[in-house]
């Protein structure tokens, strides 16, 4: 049942809890801690070469580097190092220079950071860097010579052509809001959903915006544009709970479509926020990022001249009561989706 | 807490003891989805879905009665075929390339940037795709972990074309509303099939995976079991 504006208090308590976890597990700060930080790698083997993994010790990052590990280590000694906040840009140098990695992997943002630092404190040349669930790598990859990656963020059209296998209605028009500085993003987002035939309607709110801003954007994209589903980036400052309790829910409630998220903590069959979440699949971009190491060594290592590629792959997961009450859930869909909140 | 300890070596043995079928199959549906399925039209058989290669080879170097797959994975973990599945009376199935816009002809082959599932782990993927397309050496190939991510590989323009299955081919240009174009692989390849690999496997998991019902082969790929 839907949590309705007569119960504030009640909303307001549980998207404190699910913002809580949200911050959690958003792309943009460090994942769930796992009980271990160890990574176990096979002693290394003369005359092969190495590529030297950088990654903080969490649930998501450790299903990325077996995935990587699993392909890579027939060809290459995978040298695994842990960061964490105590880590340094000189712990990196001193892993560098002991490895002398033909290549490295950066995974999260605190790894990309420290090597960015690395490289602004160190004369070239650098070995090339592959970099993994990094928050808007592609706005970031100036920060780093010599490297290229896997963008973190889902793509809108790998959400949509997914949205459109679950629901009956059509999902032609999909809103989004978004604050000025991911306009850039959100450009080049609609120019890739075009392809899939889907117009991607973008409402731009302030910086700081409060919880009437959200309100009259979701009036705006609901009532006047008519979209058929609502994109939610993620944007921290977008889900800040205040805003999804008096902002987004207020509205979403109101008038119920499909609501698409990028964090699976914000679909919830108490709060009805999300009914919908495509987040990425970790042991598959690995996978991924192994092509792409492979790619490297097949053409020279040159990775400045390698594009970073989109996400391919996605787990989904779906607020099963909302969706089949209010959004017309194609019930065979139910094989197609990984995980069913109910 | 002892009562518990016990309880938990008491489920251990008791799943010891059940016979355990291994699958390895890349449908449309999920491997969470399968194994329920199957678990329900198996019972008292371990039934478990895994979604990649590496974690299949895993599991048949534990005690597993039998293994599903498809023919060429059997094959190549030198697995007998006992059981062969069907699908319009035939044993095995036509292979396509899903590109945009266009046809690839025969004679680009070697030159494209594929797409393909992870089907026998990167060395055996690679041999397998070379089969399928005549060659003596395999294009640039992207792998993927599951078919569904394939498409994204056409739309991100990262690959010429892509190789699957005919019949996911046509459930993806339905999905999708780009112009994609099938251009048909002379060669087949062999349905799911079953291998038993001890006595129990033939005794208690044959007869129920021949009873498996329509909608379940339909999900496996199959219409019935010889």
């Amino acid at each position: 049942m839907a949590l309705s504006s007569r119960k504030p208090i009640a909303v307001w308590l549980m998207v404190c809890a699910l913002a809580t976890l949200t911050c959690a597990r958003a792309p943009t700060v460090q994942d769930v801690r796992s009980p271990s930080s160890t990574f176990d790698d096979a002693p290394p083997r003369p005359g092969v070469e190495g590529v030297l993994v950088f990654l903080p010790s969490s649930v998501h990052t450790r299903e990325v580097w077996q995935s990587l590990r699993d392909e890579l280590q027939a060809k290459f000694d995978v040298v695994t190092r842990a960061v964490s906040s105590e880590t340094t840009s000189a712990d990196l140098l001193r892993e560098v220079r002991a490895v002398r990695p033909r290549c490295v992997v950066l995974i999260g943002n605190q790894a990309m950071n420290l090597y960015a630092q690395y490289q602004k404190e160190e004369p070239g040349p650098y070995p090339p860097a592959v970099v993994l669930m990094a928050s808007f790598f592609e706005e970031q990859r100036a920060r780093l010579a010599n490297s290229t990656g896997i963008a973190y963020e889902i793509p809108g059209i790998t959400t949509f052509v997914q949205l459109r296998s679950f629901v009956y209605r059509p999902v032609q028009r999909v809103g989004v809001i978004h604050r000025p500085l991911f306009a850039g993003y959100v450009r080049k987002q609609r120019g890739l959903a075009a392809v899939e035939k889907v117009e991607l309607v973008s409402f731009e709110v302030s910086d700081e915006p409060g919880p009437y801003q959200i309100r009259r954007a979701l009036d705006h994209l609901t009532r006047r544009e008519k979209v058929d589903a609502i994109w939610v980036l993620n944007d921290n400052v977008l889900l800040k709970p205040e805003l999804i309790a008096n902002g987004w829910l207020r509205m979403l409630h109101q008038n119920p479509i499909p609501v698409v998220v990028g964090v699976s903590s914000l679909v919830d069959a108490r709060l009805h926020f999300g009914s919908f979440a495509m987040l990425p699949d970790h042991a598959a971009l690995g996978l991924q990022a192994a092509n792409l190491v492979f790619k490297l060594s097949d053409e020279g290592w040159n990775a400045s001249g390698t594009s970073i590629e989109l996400p391919l792959s996605v787990q989904s997961v779906v607020d099963l009561p909302w969706a089949r009450q209010r959004l017309q859930f194609r019930e065979e869909a139910l094989d197609r989706i990984d995980r069913i909140v109910q | 807490m002892v009562a518990g300890a016990l309880l938990l070596c008491a489920v251990v043995a008791f799943s010891q003891d059940r016979p355990r079928l291994i699958v390895y199959l890349h449908t449309e549906v999920k491997p969470r989805a399968l194994e329920a399925l199957l678990a329900r039209q198996m019972p008292g058989t371990d039934v478990i879905v895994c979604g990649r290669y590496r974690d299949f080879t895993r599991e048949l170097s534990t005690s597993a009665d039998a293994a599903l797959a498809l023919d060429p994975v059997l094959q190549a973990n030198a697995l007998n075929t006992d059981l062969k599945g069907l699908r319009g009376g035939r044993d095995s199935e036509p292979y396509v390339l899903l590109s945009i816009g266009g046809n690839i002809d025969a004679a680009r082959f070697s030159t494209i940037v594929l797409g393909t599932v992870d089907l026998l782990g990167r060395e055996g993927t690679t041999d397998f795709v070379a089969t399928l397309l005549g060659l003596e050496a395999a294009p640039e190939i992207k792998f993927v972990i599951k078919s569904e991510d394939l498409l994204p590989l056409l739309q991100f323009q990262s690959a010429d074309a892509v190789l699957l299955p005919e019949r996911e081919a046509i459930r993806t240009k339905s999905l999708s509303k780009l112009d994609l174009q099938i251009t048909p692989l002379a060669t087949r390849v062999g349905l799911p099939a079953v291998s038993f690999r001890n006595d129990t496997g033939r005794r208690v998991i044959r007869p129920l995976v021949l009873a498996l019902d329509a909608e379940t082969n339909a999900k496996l790929g199959v219409d019935t079991w010889r």
